[in-house]
């Protein structure tokens, strides 16, 4: 029964349960069984906690590449391994331990989001830049369109293999199928390489800037005091020429 | 076993009396010398459950409990900080044992209150536990929580101007949660203990 305005009826344990005394036996239960069960109470327990703070969090950043979703789970993920690390006998409250490690958790996941982001639209300039470039030779050179994609494709390929010199992965174990081809392939990078040591001062430099330093064309436009589009017709004549000196060796 | 002697008792009460903040330090060092005291286990649970330090209260209770499966009132304090914890199983397990008491001792008849109200029988609880504080002539701390409990009770029944005065708090001021929190701790210590030392 309920009395007029009181609201939904209570339950009678309701008017006994003390906060405290609810969370110490959480952890108590924890404790004795550490399994997947008692980490999830807890879990349940301080979900609410940590949505808050993610709320918050996401409320006095600037507006990027995430949304309230990615705050909140990163704040869930930085709950779980709180969790896993609190130590209740220290007699520090939980939510105070805990509040540290979430915020510092979005703080990290977030900036390396940010970053992703960067590289991410990066590349699809970078990508975007040495295409326009290569189709605008092409357009004036080639007429047949199989031969216009199989210049543009071979060019390319130049360009990925200088990158991924730069990146180190020749460390990487080579998932060629066998070992005369991992040997080829890694002769064919040698000479790229080395053919790059013999272009013409200028077009080194975009290369060299370009493909191991990262830098777009914009920046190498800048350092070279030129405009973008020199930048590009550099660029095409670099990977032409390289593609020619590498028809002479084959 | 070597228990801790009266007059180190007494003046134990009295340290614990002037709430100086050195209560637990005042215990710890006597469980030093006893540590098989029930009694000193009992008084440090019901100290640092007042300070709201719950998993070493419930330590401390459970301890007191395993060296005196008798102590009555450690085994039904035990068990209520067990129900305010949320823990309602380990609660009448912990009181099992006092449902065993004679039907007209008082703890049986809180235990017995208390079970009908986790089971939402608020009419039955209050009832019970008026029975209960009629035969409690020597613990009135623990009557005055009780009090309080059953006034909570007519709430949840719909009922919040039933009663008498005191079970609806207007009289001590001590209402609310917290100074009911305060209220129980203080009891504990203060009232239901040095009342009945010998009751185990």
């Amino acid at each position: 029964m309920t009395a007029p305005g009181t609201g939904p009826k209570r339950r009678g344990i309701d008017c006994l349960l003390r906060p405290d005394r609810v969370e110490a036996a959480l952890w108590r239960a924890h404790a004795a069984r550490a399994d997947p069960e008692s980490g999830r109470r807890l879990f349940e327990h301080y979900r609410r906690f940590a949505e808050r703070l993610a709320a918050h969090q996401f409320a006095r950043r600037r507006p990027g590449n995430f949304d309230r979703g990615d705050v909140q789970q990163l704040a869930y993920e930085a709950l779980l391994q709180a969790i896993d690390r609190f130590d209740p006998g220290r007699g520090v409250p939980f939510e105070a331990y805990a509040r540290i490690r979430i915020n510092g958790h979005i703080g990290n996941g977030l900036a390396q989001a940010s970053e992703a982001a960067a590289q991410y639209s990066y590349r699809q300039r970078a990508e975007r830049d040495r295409l326009r470039s290569l189709q605008e030779g092409a357009a004036q050179g080639e007429a047949d369109p199989l031969a216009m994609l199989s210049s543009l494709s071979a060019s390319i390929a130049i360009g990925l293999i200088l990158e991924e010199g730069a990146a180190g992965l020749e460390a990487i174990p080579d998932p060629a199928p066998s070992a005369y081809e991992t040997l080829a392939w890694n002769q064919l990078q040698a000479r790229i390489h080395e053919l790059l040591e013999r272009l013409p001062e200028k077009e080194a430099f975009v290369m060299r800037q370009h493909y191991r330093n990262g830098a777009s064309f914009q920046q190498i436009a800048a350092l070279l005091g030129v405009t973008r589009g020199r930048v590009s017709q550099i660029h095409r004549a670099a990977l032409q020429r390289m593609r020619s000196l590498l028809a002479r060796y084959a | 076993m070597d228990l801790c002697g009266d007059e180190e008792m007494a003046a134990l009460l009295a340290a614990i009396g002037r709430g100086d903040g050195e209560e637990v330090a005042a215990v710890d060092r006597l469980l030093a010398r006893f540590p098989e005291d029930a009694r000193l286990h009992f008084m440090r649970g019901s100290i640092l459950a007042g300070r709201r330090q719950a998993l070493e209260a419930h330590a401390s209770l459970v301890r007191a409990v395993e060296l005196a499966p008798e102590f009555h009132i450690a085994r039904y304090q035990l068990g209520f900080f067990e129900l305010t914890s949320g823990e309602v199983d380990k609660a009448l397990s912990s009181w099992g044992p006092l449902l065993r008491l004679p039907d007209d001792a008082y703890l049986r008849l809180f235990v017995e209150g208390l079970t009908h109200l986790v089971r939402d029988e608020f009419e039955q609880a209050a009832a019970t536990m008026r029975r209960g504080i009629a035969l409690n002539r020597e613990n009135e701390p623990l009557n005055n929580d009780i009090r309080l409990l059953i006034a909570e009770c007519q709430k949840a029944a719909g009922h919040p101007e039933a009663g008498p005065p005191e079970e609806r708090g207007e009289d001590s001021g001590d209402s609310d949660g917290k100074d009911e929190a305060a209220l129980s701790a203080t009891s504990v210590i203060l009232g239901q203990f040095p009342r009945d030392p010998s009751r185990r």
